[in-house]
């Protein structure tokens, strides 16, 4: 930070940095001639300016995506109906198809999947970091399903009664390696409404991988939405495990039973079988999904599936979430992705599986700009404000904020003075919040459609400018401010 | 002798397959007895230490296999996880899911 323009007002600088409407007032109000010219002169300074290096400290906050070469090393084993994986090893990366369709298909399944993942996700395996592809086929004997061990994929031949072998659907196939990655972003525990997400989350990439894989790809209309489909033999009366379209309809065959799955909050099953019923209550969010999905239509993996795998890595989705906590999340990060008309399909599509998310704009966080006058025709200016999640706010001055009932209050740590304004529209997509008194007016922006990021990656771009529109450090000088300006 | 396994959790949930295999040997023909009983020993199903509870941390889709057996003097439950690591236990287990 350096004085040396203004040697005698070691004050005004810190002015500058801090710039808390009411004492900009109060200076420009009541301040000597001396103050009040320097105020208004420098706070007027080179606006345009300003706004620009704002603008821009606002829209460089997406961290800068580390060039990836994409790795996909696939190895396939061959049990030959043993139990103890991995097994022998008989195909890998680029080998020849081996003629066993157990091993070719999870060969190719894998690739499937981890090409979806890339292509639309610039996810680079199962870790984000190349991790190799390892399955295994011919589990046991006569094995009627398929599972992730936490390091790689296992594939049962089926009873050749009702199930085929479980390599047959790959959906399947992008369902267990989902799993991986959901142990390695919100790594959900595997019970109950975590577990069903869990399970949730497998079925829609699962669904995913088999649109984006078809030769020619697959829109939400076209696709069937079944997870499983060709597992059962035509011994049984159903079509697939599970319907993402209609759940608790995929089957209904006198030695399965009737598919159990819900479809709605209304219908949601209390057991304690299958870990507190995590494949059976995944049609909930399932169903959501597919919803979402088919109203915006196009490719599902672009949009409905950018939300839910951008929550999936969402920091803020825990290990215990419940679907309430998925969807809330999925709501925000709609808006922030694509805008307030995805945000609202993507509120309509969880309301109609019986989740209301929150139609309350989440907290204000993150930076955004202060545009505030001082009720001087043709004053105007703007800062930087930093919204913390413990309350308080710096930047633009410190102080203390609250958010309630739609309304924003921001009080500084300089004065009594409170500022309270009704928060407009869509915090993600660029609310604004209103104040109009006799002093002046101020609002709160968002540049364009830049929604919100999460705080840690804004915390490393936040930029103070000084009147000049040059970044400063804020720390000694803005404490110092807000004693000589208080 | 007579075993009882419960299969639960695996990639669906089937209503028609929680029911539990149940099986006395005394109602077995001879062969059926003897190999049921062979497989039992092999897997030293009275001998074995007490395995994990539940499936690993981390997996997903396993299925749990609850296999009881009283065997007229001493009686057994023994609940284990896919991947099954001991392939006589394994065998029981695909015999009984067999029958
Ligand atoms: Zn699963």
């Amino acid at each position: 930070m350096t004085d040396h323009s203004m040697p005698s007002m070691p004050s005004m600088h810190s002015i500058h940095c801090i710039l808390p409407p009411h004492m900009l007032e109060h200076i420009a109000r009541t301040g000597d001639d001396t103050q009040r010219e320097r105020a208004l002169q420098a706070l007027a300074t080179d606006n345009t300016q300003r706004s620009r290096r704002i603008t821009r400290s606002f829209t460089t906050v997406a961290p800068a995506m580390p060039v990836t070469t994409p790795h996909k090393q696939r190895h396939v084993h061959d049990l030959n109906h043993g139990t103890n994986l991995p097994g022998t090893l008989v195909r890998s990366e680029g080998q020849a198809a081996t003629g066993d369709a157990e091993v070719d298909e999870a060969y190719d399944g894998a690739g499937a999947t981890f090409d979806m993942f890339w292509a639309a996700y610039s996810r680079n395996s199962i870790d984000n970091a190349g991790m190799p592809l390892i399955s295994s086929a011919h589990y046991s004997t006569q094995y009627n399903n398929a599972f992730w061990n936490g390091a790689q994929m296992t594939y049962g031949d089926g009873d050749g009664v009702y199930f085929n072998r479980f390599t047959a659907s790959v959906d399947v196939i992008g369902h267990e390696m989902t799993h991986g990655i959901t142990a390695y972003q919100a790594n959900l525990e595997y019970h109950d409404q975590p577990g069903a997400l869990n399970e949730s989350i497998s079925d829609v990439f699962g669904s995913l991988v088999k649109q984006f894989s078809r030769s020619t790809k697959q829109t939400a209309a076209q696709a069937d939405w079944l997870i499983g489909q060709g597992l059962f033999t035509s011994k049984v009366n159903g079509v697939a495990l599970r319907s993402m379209k209609a759940p608790g309809t995929a089957y209904d065959d006198q030695h399965l039973g009737k598919d159990p799955q819900p479809a709605h909050m209304n219908n949601f099953v209390h057991t304690t079988s299958d870990n507190g019923g995590v494949h059976i209550n995944s049609g909930i969010p399932n169903h959501a999904f597919y919803l979402l999905a088919t109203a915006l239509g196009g490719y599902a993996w672009e949009k409905a599936g950018r939300i839910w795998y951008v929550t999936l890595c969402d920091p803020r989705l825990a290990p215990t979430a419940r679907f309430q906590d998925f969807a809330n999340l999925t709501v925000a990060n709609a808006a922030t992705l694509f805008g307030p008309a995805v945000q609202q399909a993507t509120i309509d599509a969880w309301a109609a599986v019986g989740i209301s998310s929150s139609l309350q704009p989440p907290k204000i966080s993150g930076q955004w700009a202060l545009h505030y006058d001082w009720g001087v025709t043709g004053r105007f200016n703007q800062v930087p404000i930093t919204f913390n999640a413990d309350g308080t706010f710096t930047g633009g001055g410190n102080g203390q904020w609250q958010q309630k009932d739609g309304t924003l209050m921001l009080h500084w740590n300089t004065g009594p003075a409170i500022y309270s304004g009704s928060l407009d529209g869509d915090i993600g997509s660029g609310a604004m919040t209103t104040f109009a008194g006799s002093d002046g007016s101020w609002y709160l922006y968002r540049q364009g459609n830049v929604g919100l990021v999460p705080p840690t990656l804004e915390e490393e771009t936040t930029q103070h400018l000084d009147a000049m529109g040059n970044p400063v450090t804020v720390g000694a000088g803005a404490a110092g401010a807000a004693g000589a300006a208080g | 002798m007579r075993i009882s396994l419960r299969t639960d959790g695996g990639l669906a949930t089937f209503p028609g397959l929680t029911r539990p295999v149940e099986v006395d040997s005394s109602s077995l023909g001879a062969d059926e007895a003897a190999r049921l009983e062979h497989l039992v020993g092999a897997a030293r199903f009275f001998a074995r230490p007490e395995p994990a509870a539940g499936p690993a941390p981390g997996t997903a889709d396993a299925m749990t296999y609850t296999l009881t057996v009283d065997d007229g003097t001493r009686t057994r439950t023994l609940t284990v996880s896919d991947p099954l690591e001991d392939d006589d236990l394994a065998a029981l287990i695909s015999h009984l899911r067999a029958l």
